[in-house]
């Protein structure tokens, strides 16, 4: 049966134009769905589904397209439910995930804050170490400026001495040196005298052994 | 241990004194062989610095001696034979080093040479009369003067070798200087004739001018006079040199 229908096709396709062919299946289909139709109208006796194909019963028809339509969307809404509760579900985890990950921060943070909080309280010791050490330094320098200062008003007092000292010198150098003065240039004098007569005698002895006669100068 | 001998500081200065005098001559006596006038043979400059050379290596030797004298109080007298048997014996090195190398000393240089030390050896020993009784360091101030005087008077001999022998640049000539003149009478002459002999011999020359070296300058005519004299007996003629130059300061 299934065959001869096949092979009606078949031929068909091949008489007929595309859009003829499809009109022949639209009226095909039709009267097989009013077949079908007939058949179970008739095996449920009054009622089902088959009455739509009757159109006894329009509103059971309604009622159950309303019911199937229901069905669909229960199904479609459980679908839905559960698409939702997969995606809160995906989102709770999300959520939660999100949430751990803020914990660590916010345990880093902490950690954090403590550091530097220990970090501020060592620079403040260090300060105050500074500042005491400055103090300390301060009053070192205060004492060391006071040694300095009697060291100086040592010296002061040292070359005050020396000065008197030199200026007695002085004194003493301005009355004997003119007195030494003339006899330092007596003996300026004679010794320029001697070392011209040094010269003199160096000269003639020179001259002496130039014109020496001792020796043969052959002739 | 190492042998020392005292010094004694009179005998140094003197020695020293003397030594220097001799140099400074020594020193005069080079530079009279190098005067380009004279042209000196190879042969005759070889003479004379080789009897510098004997004899200043001597004086250095004598001076050792005397110290050694003087400090060991060893009577003077006895160190003259010794010091005139020692001067010989330097002439007879000399001349064996002459006679040694013919290539060096050539023309017959070594002839004139030994007739030097000939007549030489038969004088020196006047002059270390005059040296006895004196103190050692007269004695040696005595010896290197003496020395000094033999060695210009063998200058003084190369010199006429040279001219009378060797170059003929001008007439020949006989020479006599301090060495000669300080001997006696008898003596003083010997070393002349003994070199006109000389050269009558190898040049046949019978005439010779006279040229006096002595410090003496008033001693010149009277030497010419003795030695033209004794010339005769030799029938040679020797001639006054008519124009005497100063010596050359």
């Amino acid at each position: 049966m299934l065959e001869l229908l096949l092979g009606l096709l078949k031929q068909l396709a091949a008489t007929l134009t595309p859009s003829e062919f499809l009109m022949v299946l639209f009226l095909i289909a039709g009267g097989v769905f009013l077949i079908v139709k007939f058949i179970l109208k008739n095996a449920k006796g009054s009622g089902g589904l088959l009455g739509i194909f009757t159109g006894d019963k329009d509103a059971k028809l309604d009622e159950l397209s309303k019911k199937l339509a229901d069905t669909v969307s229960k199904t479609e809404l459980q679908a839905a439910e559960n698409r939702i509760i997969s995606v809160l579900e995906d989102m709770r985890r999300e959520a939660e995930k999100r949430d751990s990950e803020m914990h660590d921060h916010v345990q880093t943070l902490s950690i954090m804050k403590v550091e530097l909080e220990n970090s501020f309280e060592l620079v403040n010791k260090q300060m105050d170490t500074i500042q005491h050490q400055m103090k300390m330094h301060d009053l070192h320098d205060e004492a060391q400026f006071t040694s300095i200062k009697e060291s100086v008003a040592r010296g002061q007092e040292l070359m005050n001495k020396i000065l008197s000292q030199v200026e007695k010198v002085d004194e003493f150098v301005r009355t004997t040196v003119p007195e030494f003065r003339s006899y330092h240039k007596e003996l300026t004098k004679e010794v320029h005298t001697l070392s011209r007569d040094i010269s003199v005698m160096d000269r003639v002895l020179q001259a002496q052994i130039n014109t020496s006669k001792e020796g043969i100068t052959l002739r | 241990m190492v042998r020392y001998q005292r010094n004694n500081i009179l005998f140094r200065i003197a020695s020293a004194a003397a030594i220097s005098k001799f140099k400074s001559i020594q020193a005069h006596s080079f530079g009279q062989l190098n005067r380009r006038e004279f042209d000196f043979d190879a042969s005759a400059r070889e003479v004379v610095l080789l009897a510098y050379d004997r004899f200043s290596q001597w004086i250095y030797r004598v001076e050792r001696i005397c110290l050694s004298a003087a400090s060991s109080e060893r009577d003077i007298a006895t160190l003259i034979p010794s010091l005139i048997a020692s001067f010989i014996d330097e002439q007879r090195i000399t001349q064996t080093v002459i006679e040694s190398h013919p290539d060096i000393f050539k023309n017959s240089v070594d002839a004139y040479v030994r007739r030097i030390h000939d007549y030489t050896a038969h004088t020196i020993d006047t002059y270390f009369e005059s040296l006895e009784g004196k103190k050692v360091e007269d004695l040696y101030t005595g010896v290197v003067e003496l020395t000094s005087k033999y060695l210009q008077h063998v200058l003084v001999a190369m010199h006429e070798f040279n001219n009378n022998c060797i170059t003929h640049k001008e007439a020949p000539f006989i020479s006599m200087a301090d060495f000669c003149h300080d001997l006696p009478f008898d003596k003083r002459h010997i070393p002349c004739l003994e070199r006109l002999k000389f050269f009558g011999e190898c040049s046949n020359h019978h005439e010779f001018a006279f040229k006096y070296y002595g410090t003496d300058s008033e001693a010149h005519d009277d030497m010419y006079a003795e030695l033209a004299e004794l010339c005769k007996d030799l029938n040679i003629t020797l001639v006054k040199e008519e124009h005497p130059i100063e010596q050359e300061e």
